[in-house]
């Protein structure tokens, strides 16, 4: 039971994790129409950063976090303004070839300045762990999991609440006619890589924060790709839904294949069965929306 | 304008006078909807074309609302998901005197609520000359056909446009439909002075309606002037009428 439980809930701290770095994916696909394969990369310097701040400035975990979205935020207009913009009329196929290009840029950039090892953060929280009454679980795990719910809860009210929200919800229904109402198709852009580098970075403070920092954690951009699918690509909703899903099934299909197969890493790979069982039977996800082709 | 060897439009030159309802008419493949993009800015023609003062060509698509040019789209191109409501209001997007950061800060009853109430108001007025008030939080991929494309010219009209640019509006529509269709746009065109350029196949809705025809085939412009000019115009009859 102790085993199932704790399982379970690393699986839907994992999950939240997922649900919240897909939500940034799901977003630059809804408005523009771009896989980013990035994704990862920007959770990657994202925890790099607040690391950088937590021990130069020496500000507290807090301080560096909220720096870092800051930061984040600067760098996802930058990547707009400089390198996205004038691929506005290109090819979807040329700009995410681009997003790739941008990640493998910013993993050589950690592998020069921080290098290719294991860095942890100076230890800011309580080891004891948090008595759920039936399970312990390390405070960390809790505090990760209410700021992904945090995270998630702000964007979709924003979303659904502002005019911001509106119009970034308009522009991802149709483009050209967002356009015919005066929405500047490339300002919608600019927010939503913003939003997608500020869930990135928080998820890769969590993430570092649980397991340390290697140039390693790049590999959650492909790791949040079953839950984006399984969400149905352009779903908010069902990327939340498969996010947690996913998580849970990677750490109990892992934990329960360990004990009986005595092989371990065997959790990462069961989400992408998952994938492409998803893709054979029902390939618009729990909640995307159908593609109809026009004959 | 061209599009890889072919040529969409080549050489068409009319003009459209203030607060009248002008038709552009031609078969299938003639470049009537390219022409609308090319004032509308999804396209960028080599040429001229000014409205009033203003050269457009030299404007991006999402500021020549700014100038009062809206539009509605042959294929329906409403927003499927966000409500009926929020369909109209986003119509009027251009009009908020907030900037983008302060627009983010508006939750519900907060912020900037003065323009959002003012907008959610004309919205609602809009709504019911519509006859869709009952609808308005329903998904507007919801409605029918024809209520989907009156609902794209009401978010074209809380743009408060001076031209309003409409392609194919009364496509698929029962005569009936149309005629409704037909007296509405001339209201508009009569109370609120909006100028209307509109592709229309059915010719006894350009004759009852449009002062000025212009006539596209292949990309070119065959004929100009009122409907009973143009419908009997030799041309005109042989390319578009199908008559020898």
């Amino acid at each position: 039971m102790d085993y199932f439980a704790g399982l379970l809930i690393n699986g839907i701290l994992v999950g939240a994790i997922y649900s919240m770095v897909a939500l940034g994916f799901v977003l630059i696909y809804k408005a523009s129409k771009v896989l980013n394969f990035a994704q990862g990369e920007l959770l990657m310097i994202g925890a790099y950063f607040c690391l950088e701040l937590v021990i130069r400035l020496q500000t507290g975990i807090v301080a560096a976090f909220l720096l870092t979205l800051v930061l984040m935020s600067v760098m996802a207009v930058l990547i707009e303004r400089l390198i996205l913009r004038r691929m506005m009329h290109a090819p979807v196929m040329s700009v995410v070839m681009v997003t790739i290009g941008l990640g493998i840029m910013l993993r050589s950039v950690v592998l020069m300045v921080w290098g290719p090892i294991t860095i942890h953060f100076p230890s800011f929280i309580t080891d004891v762990p948090f008595d759920l009454g039936f399970v312990r679980v390390s405070v960390i795990y809790i505090y990760g999991f209410l700021i992904c719910v945090a995270f998630m809860l702000f964007f979709g009210l924003f979303f659904r609440y502002t005019r911001t929200g509106l119009v970034m919800r308009a522009t991802a229904s149709s483009q050209v006619a967002a356009r015919s109402v005066g929405v500047p198709l490339h300002q919608v852009f600019a927010l939503a890589w913003v939003v997608a580098a500020i869930v990135s970075a928080a998820g890769g403070v969590i993430t570092g924060a649980i397991a340390g920092l290697t140039p390693d954690l790049s590999a959650y951009g492909v790791r949040v790709f079953p839950a984006v699918i399984l969400g149905g690509l352009d779903s908010i909703v069902g990327t939340t839904i498969a996010g947690v899903l996913i998580g849970v099934m990677e750490e109990l299909g892992g934990g329960y294949l360990r004990d009986w197969t005595g092989l371990s890493g065997l959790g990462p790979v069961i989400p992408f069965f998952v994938l492409i069982v998803v893709l054979w039977i029902r390939p618009h996800g729990l909640m995307g929306s159908k593609q109809i082709e026009r004959i | 304008m061209s599009f890889g060897g072919i040529q969409a439009l080549d050489g068409v030159s009319f003009s459209v006078s203030p607060g009248t309802i002008h038709g552009i008419i031609g078969p299938n493949g003639a470049g009537k909807t390219t022409l609308i993009n090319c004032i509308s800015g999804q396209f960028t023609p080599s040429g001229s074309i000014r409205y009033g003062d203003h050269e457009l060509t030299r404007l991006r698509a999402h500021e020549r609302i700014g100038l009062g040019i809206a539009r509605t789209f042959q294929h329906i191109n409403i927003y499927g998901e966000l409500s009926v409501l929020d369909n109209v209001k986003i119509g009027g997007h251009h009009r908020l005197q907030s900037r983008w950061l302060h627009q983010c800060l508006y939750w519900g009853p907060f912020g900037c609520s003065r323009e959002e109430t003012r907008l959610h108001n004309e919205a609602m007025v809009l709504l019911e000359t519509l006859d869709m008030e009952d609808v308005a939080e329903l998904p507007a991929g919801e409605l029918s056909y024809g209520q989907q494309k009156r609902l794209e010219i009401g978010r074209a009209l809380l743009g408060q446009p001076s031209l309003l640019l409409l392609d194919e509006p009364m496509a698929g529509m029962s005569r009936q439909e149309k005629n409704n269709l037909s007296e509405w746009i001339r209201q508009i065109s009569r109370e609120l002075s909006v100028t209307i350029l509109m592709i229309e196949h059915d010719m006894s809705v350009i004759q009852a309606l449009t002062e000025q025809v212009v006539v596209l085939d292949f990309g070119r412009k065959i004929a100009e002037g009122t409907p009973r000019e143009v419908v009997q115009d030799q041309r005109v009859r042989i390319a578009y009428l199908g008559e020898e």
